[in-house]
């Protein structure tokens, strides 16, 4: 084997060989997503975040690395994170162990420059922790769906319904009959319809949805290139269901999505996802990610009554390692340091009583 | 940046930029109108001849068309460093901008505006007439637009009679933003007049009811320079003339409440982004004005001017610079830390923020805290001698240190605090954390790998804390008792009831003892309903609404005319015949609606109910609406019931008046052409419609306290309010003057409001409308254990209902075991390899080189010295057993409820 060197890729064009050569790494790599491409950091960087990609070579061969994404300013309090990542060889215990210690490496060596005091890991992994993550602990977030549903749509449409809980075909079905016909757009101006029917879901099921702009952001960035897609459940005329699809590579992701007040009786949540699934086979997918599944829908799960919709469509359960980070703790020393001296400071000035008003 | 372009069927055009509204076609007119053209007005009345004009920003051109209307204007050089917004105006936005980019007169410059100015400045340039069309700030960069050294450039730019407006920020949405704005134009040496107009786009948006602008000068600009040889360039659509004017230079009473506090910004602070993220919307309740023309600036004190960027939050900053005195002080400190915690990304809100820091201790799980106080105290000569002092005492313990975060709080509660701060500063920067799938929303999962507890958490106050999870004890000291494990203590009264928390997360039993669902009204809830509810037409048509304007699909109830007070003096309903199917039209809660009759229903199965009314709380069949059976009435239901029902009441009567307050505010800047076509959002001015379905849901509440038998008042008490609403203290007195309710048999079991399991599982008992009591078993009810039969006769559907409720709970049950089970198993097996990895590093080959113990092995991604790494696995063993203990703590405590359940369940059946 070459030696094993990181380089950090700065601009790459991304149809530069190198961009291609990054890309197709990540959609081969099952333990990485769409979060680690080049067009979601395009998109993140639209959000305000900065990148620091780092590619680990052996020889010339790009083998691994990591899109780390980063807020430019944080008074060395920064926390830089890895979502989907970093892409290294997990099956390869011996191999990942060598990369993990070069990236992590770079990135100490860089953590004052860039301003942070951790590194958050985000790989799908399944359990247990591989070794070479010892060093690191839980974060107390997990930014992804830590256990998720991944349905096989490399198989035919009746092996797919065949394997449905009888609930799912039925519903499916339900809807056909009811005549709710689902739209699939593709031009970025569908996070208008989009928008309220996902905000009426969520303020109805009590979960938290980003604003607007991040999905004007989203849509712009992704619809062009044929990754993000609208799908919307109508039923004469009307907007029962919508839904924000992702295809990467040979996974679909259902990562936004919600279900209006109106016309609950005719199933359009169902119609929706069974269109999804066949457009993500049309599109050459082989896994759909329900993304985010709680496989014993325990009532204290926030995620039971979803997890309830979403077994209705089969698939396999599959469950992450999650979150995790690992503090430099120089850095963060630093960063307290510098804590305490601005309370020290504060002590003689108007900062309290602005504080306090 | 991003640019985002809408173009609607009637060939309206809408431009974002970074996804914020710029302009919308259909009014943007206002926007530049007000904008461009009073300063414009005064420029010419100030200035014989020819003008020279400097437009910063602006790229679309639609304020270059309202400047180039003088002929007086001669030039015009507009800076912005966006070429693709400059394109724009030369091609899609060419037709409403007049062509103003292809005017000769027009001098595009495609550069950064601070470096042009610094240019100008170098090169002597001044203007005549200036006007700032930048974007609102969202990052740093953006911040110094509205800097004092900003404005200090600016002065040196414009002539010495020169004018200038400056697009700023809503002042009603953002007060604090837009005085730290006026603040630092001030600072500048500058004279400047506020005012503000009404933008129905911006208003829909949730921008905000108004929108600010800054008319600036060299020289004071007095109100008489309005009267005469004032005229404001021709055409114009929307700024009809200068009485028009005039108006919008008048503000709330309340605005200027906000000037003392709110501090201008030099280049390198950023306050400003904080006065965004955190704003506080002024509520003009009111009605008086403040004339911004009428004023004299020159008696305003201007705060000092905030010179930096901080990694503490201005708040937290305050709170630990004061000396704490007492020791309840220093026990508070962490919880009150977290409590101020303000939003620190645009995406955030302090809601957001109070329930992403639900678990404090998890932000410490991936810190090795013994390396972290080592390298502190290597550092004390930096720090603080009572930090030193903190730092040596945890440094004695933390080698220790097994998990016990409360432990390690107390032995260094200041040092433990701040690092705690410094971490969530960290999590928070990042914006995407507060949208995160973490632990916060609940779950058993208390640390280590593993699956959280999916979602964050939802976006709806009021039902929330106290909804999920286990061992949700935090009561109503919410804040100031906070500590790390604080699960585990500060339990309300309820907390007698150990570990039937759980039962009461799914809503059913949950309601049925109150407390846990409404222990939590949140400080930060929003003062007025967000969302579309009120304005929705959908109001009172099939659908439900809740306090914060949410829409839900309405459930249904079987009622019959008689169910609510038709009950003999035992519980026994009396039959009646008429039917009627009534929808819940308010949400009062997840598991409770008011009906348009006023009373509250609780859903408990899916054929059944409960009906609170004011002589008992009746089980209804759900199909017939017929009273299965009359129970007693719990004085603690009841009361919470109403307590919250006037809380809600409360928080729309403020709605009401806020919404009639901004009606008559916007009236005064609002434009003559009557631009409404936006208004579909809350933040518009109220309709009258909305402010009608507000009273009405006022008057259901009423309505519903009435049912309840509940006096719509309450009369003061404690912190003196005076009004309907207790006061959270009074609120708190309440509930623990009131206790638990106890089981009227020693040992059972609480299954329902007024339903007792016996622990043997062979009765229910079932305390009656009358307050006798009733036991229950597959077979008939009794006046005791089976031996002396009730005359009444026998409920059988109340057995059925029972048995119902009993089997979904064992189900649930059977699911969190099962959760519990894996989350088990996933921590022996993660303990099974540390001690694996312990064994290896203890008994692993020594490097002989290096004297032993000293050797260096890989740990994780780190090669460390073998002794360290020891230390480093026993520490990580000793998080994941006590993990382990508290799934097997929770999951011991299951048995004993479900055992009684099971055998309840049995006895049903049987």
């Amino acid at each position: 084997m070459d030696k094993l060197e990181v380089r950090i890729l700065e601009n790459l064009e991304s149809d530069s060989e190198l961009a291609l050569n990054w890309e197709s790494l990540v959609q081969t790599d099952p333990s990485s997503g769409f979060m680690q491409s080049l067009n979601w950091a395009e998109f993140k960087g639209k959000q305000g975040l900065r990148q620091f990609h780092l590619g680990l070579f052996a020889g010339e061969k790009l083998v691994g690395g990591a899109l780390l994404y980063g807020v430019a300013e944080s008074c060395g309090a920064g926390i830089l994170v890895a979502p989907e990542g970093p892409v290294l060889p997990w099956h390869d215990q011996e191999l990942a162990s060598s990369g993990m210690k070069l990236l992590m490496q770079t990135i100490q060596s860089k953590a004052k420059e860039l301003g942070i005091m951790a590194v958050r890991i985000i790989p799908k992994v399944p359990m247990p922790i591989p070794r070479c993550l010892r060093g690191f602990g839980k974060a107390p977030v997990d930014l992804l769906e830590s256990e998720t549903l991944y349905l096989d749509v490399s198989q035919k449409e009746s092996q797919l319904l065949a394997a449905m809980k009888p609930k799912g075909r039925y519903n499916i079905g339900l809807s056909e009959r009811h005549g709710v016909t689902v739209d699939i757009r593709q031009e970025p101006v569908a996070v208008r319809d989009f928008y309220p029917i996902f905000k009426e879901a969520s303020s109805r099921d009590d979960f938290r949805i980003e604003p607007l702009n991040f999905f004007i952001d989203l849509a712009d960035t992704l619809c062009p290139k044929g990754i993000a897609h609208f799908l919307f459940a109508k039923h004469e005329g009307e907007t029962l269901a919508t839904m924000l699809l992702v295809t990467y590579g040979d996974r679909a992701t259902y990562l936004y999505g919600g279900i209006s007040n109106g016309k609950r009786n005719l199933m359009a949540g169902y119609a929706l996802q069974w269109a999804a699934i066949k457009h993500a086979q049309a599109l050459g997918c082989t896994t759909y990610d329900f993304y985010g599944f709680d496989q014993h829908c325990a009532p204290s799960s926030a995620y039971a009554q979803f997890s309830r919709f979403k077994s209705n469509f089969g698939g396999q359960v599959m469950r992450f390692i999650g979150a995790h980070d690992f503090y430099f703790v120089d850095n963060l020393a630093d960063a307290i340091i510098r804590a305490t001296k601005e309370i020290n400071l504060a002590e003689c000035s108007q900062d309290v009583q602005a504080g306090a008003r | 940046m991003s640019i985002h372009l809408e173009r609607g069927d009637d060939g309206q055009v809408s431009f974002y930029i970074n996804g914020d509204l710029q302009f919308d076609s259909r009014d943007e007119r206002i926007y530049h109108e007000s904008l461009a053209l009073p300063p414009l007005a005064l420029a010419e009345r100030r200035k014989n001849g020819f003008i020279r004009a400097l437009i910063i920003g602006g790229g679309d051109g639609l304020t270059a068309r309202e400047l180039l209307k003088s002929k007086r204007v001669t030039s015009v050089d507009l800076v912005d460093y966006d070429f693709r917004v400059l394109n724009l105006a030369q091609n899609e936005f060419a037709a409403l901008n007049d062509g103003s980019l292809f005017d000769p007169r027009l001098k595009t410059h495609i550069d950064d505006a601070w470096n042009y100015v610094e240019k100008a400045i170098a090169d002597g340039i001044t203007f005549d007439l200036i006007v700032s069309d930048l974007t609102v700030p969202e990052d740093a960069i953006g911040a110094r637009m509205h800097s004092i050294e900003w404005y200090q450039m600016l002065k040196k730019v414009l002539s010495a009679n020169g004018t200038m407006s400056i697009n700023t920020v809503s002042p009603s949405a953002t007060p604090d933003a837009y005085w730290c704005v006026l603040h630092s134009i001030l600072s500048a040496g500058l004279f400047a007049r506020p005012y503000r107009i009404h933008i129905p786009s911006f208003a829909a948006k949730g921008y905000g009811l108004d929108w600010g602008f800054v008319l600036v000068s060299n020289t004071p600009i007095s109100s008489y320079e309005f009267e005469s040889h004032f005229h404001l360039a021709r055409p114009r659509l929307e700024l009809t003339d200068v009485q028009q004017l005039r108006k919008l230079f008048a503000f709330p009473e309340e605005f200027v409440a906000y000037q003392p506090s709110s501090r201008p910004a030099s280049q390198a602070s950023d306050i400003l982004l904080h006065y965004f993220n955190n704003a506080e919307e002024l509520i003009a309740e009111s009605g008086a004005s403040w004339n911004s023309l009428d004023f004299d600036f020159r008696r305003v004190n201007v705060p000092s001017p905030d010179i930096n960027k901080y990694l503490v939050p201005r708040e937290v900053r305050a709170l630990l610079s004061t000396p704490v005195v007492t020791p309840a002080e220093e026990e508070e400190l962490l919880g009150r830390v977290l409590d101020l915690m303000p939003a620190l990304h645009r995406f955030q809100t302090r809601q957001m923020v109070s329930e992403f820091l639900e678990s404090p201790e998890s932000f410490l799980r991936a810190i090795d805290l013994q390396a972290l106080v080592s390298r502190l105290l290597q550092r004390a000569s930096e720090l603080p001698q009572k930090l030193v002092e903190e730092l040596q005492h945890l440094s004695e313990h933390v080698r220790d240190f097994t998990g016990d975060y409360d432990g390690l709080l107390r032995l260094g509660m200041r040092v433990l605090s701040i690092v705690t701060l410094v971490v969530v500063v960290g999590n928070l920067l990042y914006p995407d954390s507060v949208y995160g799938k973490g632990e916060h929303g609940g779950g058993h999962t208390s640390g280590g790998a593993g699956r959280g507890g999916d979602r964050g958490a939802g976006n709806r106050a009021g039902d929330r804390a106290g909804d999920r999870g286990f061992d949700r004890g935090r009561g109503l000291d919410r804040g100031f008792n906070r500590g790390f494990n604080r699960d585990w203590g500060h339990r309300a009264w309820w907390g007698h009831y150990g570990q039937w928390h759980h039962w009461g997360n799914w809503g059913y039993w949950g309601w049925a003892r109150p407390a846990y669902s409404w222990a939590y009204a949140p400080w930060w809830g929003p003062a007025y309903p967000l969302g579309t509810g009120y304005v929705n037409l959908n109001f009172g048509n099939g659908q439900c609404v809740d306090e914060q304007g949410n829409n839900y699909p309405a459930r249904t109830y079987g009622l019959a005319d008689t169910s609510g007070a038709d009950i003999t003096n035992t519980g026994v309903p009396m039959q009646t015949s008429v039917t009627q199917k009534m929808t819940g039209d308010y949400r009062l809660n997840t598991g409770a609606d008011i009906l348009a009759n006023g009373n509250v229903a609780i859903p408990l199965t899916d054929t059944s109910y409960m009906l609170l009314t004011a002589q008992a709380t009746n089980v209804v069949d759900q199909t017939s609406g017929q009273t299965i059976v009359a129970l007693y009435n719990d004085p603690a239901l009841i009361r919470q019931t109403a307590m919250e029902i006037r809380r809600q009441r409360r928080s729309l009567q403020r709605a009401i008046k806020k919404k009639e307050a901004s009606q008559s505010q916007s009236d005064s800047m609002t434009f003559q052409s009557g631009n409404q076509q936006n208004q579909d959002a809350n933040q518009a001015p109220a309709s009258p419609q909305e402010i009608d379905n507000l009273k009405s849901t006022v008057a259901l509440l009423n309505k519903s306290l009435h049912s309840l038998g509940q006096p719509l008042t309450l009369a003061p008490q404690g912190a003196g309010q005076g009004d309907e609403t207790p006061h959270q203290g009074q609120g708190q007195a309440e509930r623990e003057e009131l206790g638990p309710t106890q089981p009227p048999v020693p040992g059972a079991i609480e299954l329902m409001s007024s339903v007792w399991m016996l622990q043997d599982g062979k009765f229910l008992v079932l305390k009656l409308a009358d307050g006798s009591l009733a036991y229950l078993n597959n077979k008939g009810w009794y006046l005791d254990q089976g031996v002396t039969p009730l005359k009444h006769p026998f409920p059988r559907n109340f057995k059925n209902v029972s048995q119902a409720f009993i089997a979904k709970m064992v189900k649930d049950s059977d699911a969190e075991k099962s959760s519990m089970t894996q989350d088990l198993n996933d921590g022996k097996q993660e303990l099974a390899a540390l001690n694996q990895d312990l064994a290896d590093y203890e008994t692993g080959p020594q490097d002989s080189a290096n004297n032993g113990d000293d050797d260096k092995v890989d740990f994780g991604h780190e090669q460390i010295p073998r002794s360290e790494a020891i230390r480093r696995t026993k520490v990580q063993i000793a998080l994941t057993q006590r993990r382990i203990d508290a799934i097997q703590s929770q999951f011991n405590s299951l048995p004993q409820e479900l055992a009684v359940s099971q055998k309840m369940l049995q006895t049903l059946q049987s």
